[in-house]
C-alpha cells in the first residue's frame, strides 16, 4: 500500500481550520444581536459614540452591543498618523475622554456606559 | 550533502517557527489583558496597544494573533516532519510554501494596516513580520533545490 505523506493531512487540516475560520467569521458577522433595536433607536435619537481605535475602553463598549454596534452611529477622533490626538470634529463635540455619548440636546456622558445608562440617558427602551 | 542541508533548513525553520509562536502567545496575552504589554510600549509609533487592541487586531471576529499563533504551530510541524524525513518529501515542501504564502501575504496586509492606516508599529509584530520573511526565504530556497533534484 502506498504511504501517505504528512503533507497530506497537514493541508488537510489546514483547509479544514481556514474553512472552520471562514464559517466563524460569516456566522459572527451577520449574526442579528438582542440589541439590534435598541442601537437604532440609539441612532434614530441622534445619540453618537465618540471614540478611539486604540482604547480598550471602547473596544468594550462596542463589545457589550455585539454584532448591534453596526446600527451605533460612531466618530472616530484618533487622528491618522498622530492617534493621541483628537480630531477637530471630536474637539468641538466636547469630547473629553473615550468613550463618550452625546445626544442631540447636546448632553455628554464619558466613560464606559452600560447599556441601562444608555437606554436612561436616551430614552431608548432596552 | 543535498539531504544534509535540508536538514539544515529545516532546523532553521523549526527555530524561526518557535520564536514565531512565542510571539504570538505574548499578543494573545496581551490582547486578552493576561499581560499589560508595557515592555512593547516604547512611544506613540511603537505601540503594541494601539495595535493590538485596535479595530484591527481582529478578523472575522478572530484576534489576528490566534490566526498568527496557528499558522506558526502549522509551520513549526512541517518543520519538525521535514527535519525527520529520511528521503526527500515534495509535498511536505509544498505544504510549507503554501502556508508561508498565505502568512506572507497575511503578514502584508498587517504590515500595510500598520504603515498606513493606524500609522504606529507593535514591535512584537515586526518581529513577526521578519520572523515570516525569512521564513519565506527559506522556504523559497528549500522548494527551487528540490525541484532540481
Amino acid at each position: 500500500m502506498r504511504k501517505i505523506s504528512p503533507a497530506t493531512y497537514l493541508f488537510s487540516i489546514g483547509a479544514l481550520v481556514i474553512a472552520g475560520f471562514i464559517i466563524f467569521g460569516v456566522v459572527v458577522k451577520s449574526a442579528p444581536s438582542s440589541y439590534d433595536s435598541f442601537a437604532q433607536c440609539l441612532t434614530e435619537k441622534d445619540v453618537k459614540m465618540y471614540g478611539a481605535y486604540w482604547c480598550a475602553h471602547c473596544q468594550n463598549q462596542k463589545e457589550l452591543f455585539g454584532n448591534a454596534f453596526r446600527y451605533i452611529s460612531y466618530e472616530e477622533c484618533a487622528t491618522p498618523g498622530a492617534p493621541k490626538v483628537m480630531t477637530a470634529t471630536c474637539e468641538i463635540a466636547g469630547v473629553k475622554g473615550y468613550p463618550t455619548w452625546k445626544n442631540s440636546a447636546g448632553e455628554i456622558i464619558a466613560g464606559e456606559q452600560t447599556l441601562e445608562n444608555l437606554a436612561e440617558f436616551s430614552g431608548c427602551k432596552l | 550533502m543535498i539531504y544534509f542541508n535540508n536538514k539544515r533548513v529545516a532546523t532553521v525553520l523549526f527555530l524561526l517557527s518557535l520564536i514565531g509562536i512565542a510571539i504570538s502567545i505574548y499578543s494573545v496575552a496581551h490582547f486578552f489583558g493576561i499581560t499589560s504589554g508595557s515592555i512593547c510600549n516604547i512611544n506613540e509609533v511603537l505601540n503594541c496597544d494601539l495595535v493590538n487592541k485596535s479595530v484591527y487586531a481582529k478578523i472575522g471576529g478572530i484576534p489576528v494573533s490566534i490566526v498568527g499563533l496557528i499558522g506558526y504551530l502549522f509551520l513549526a510541524i512541517a518543520s519538525y516532519l521535514k527535519w525527520k524525513e529520511k528521503e526527500i518529501d515534495r509535498g511536505l515542501t509544498q505544504f510549507l510554501l503554501t502556508a508561508i504564502v498565505i502568512g506572507f501575504f497575511f503578514s502584508l496586509y498587517l504590515t500595510g494596516v500598520e504603515a498606513f492606516i493606524l500609522k504606529a508599529f507593535c514591535p512584537t509584530c515586526l518581529i513577526s513580520q521578519v520572523t515570516t520573511l525569512l521564513m519565506t526565504i527559506f522556504i523559497v530556497m528549500l522548494y527551487v533545490r528540490e525541484r532540481h533534484l
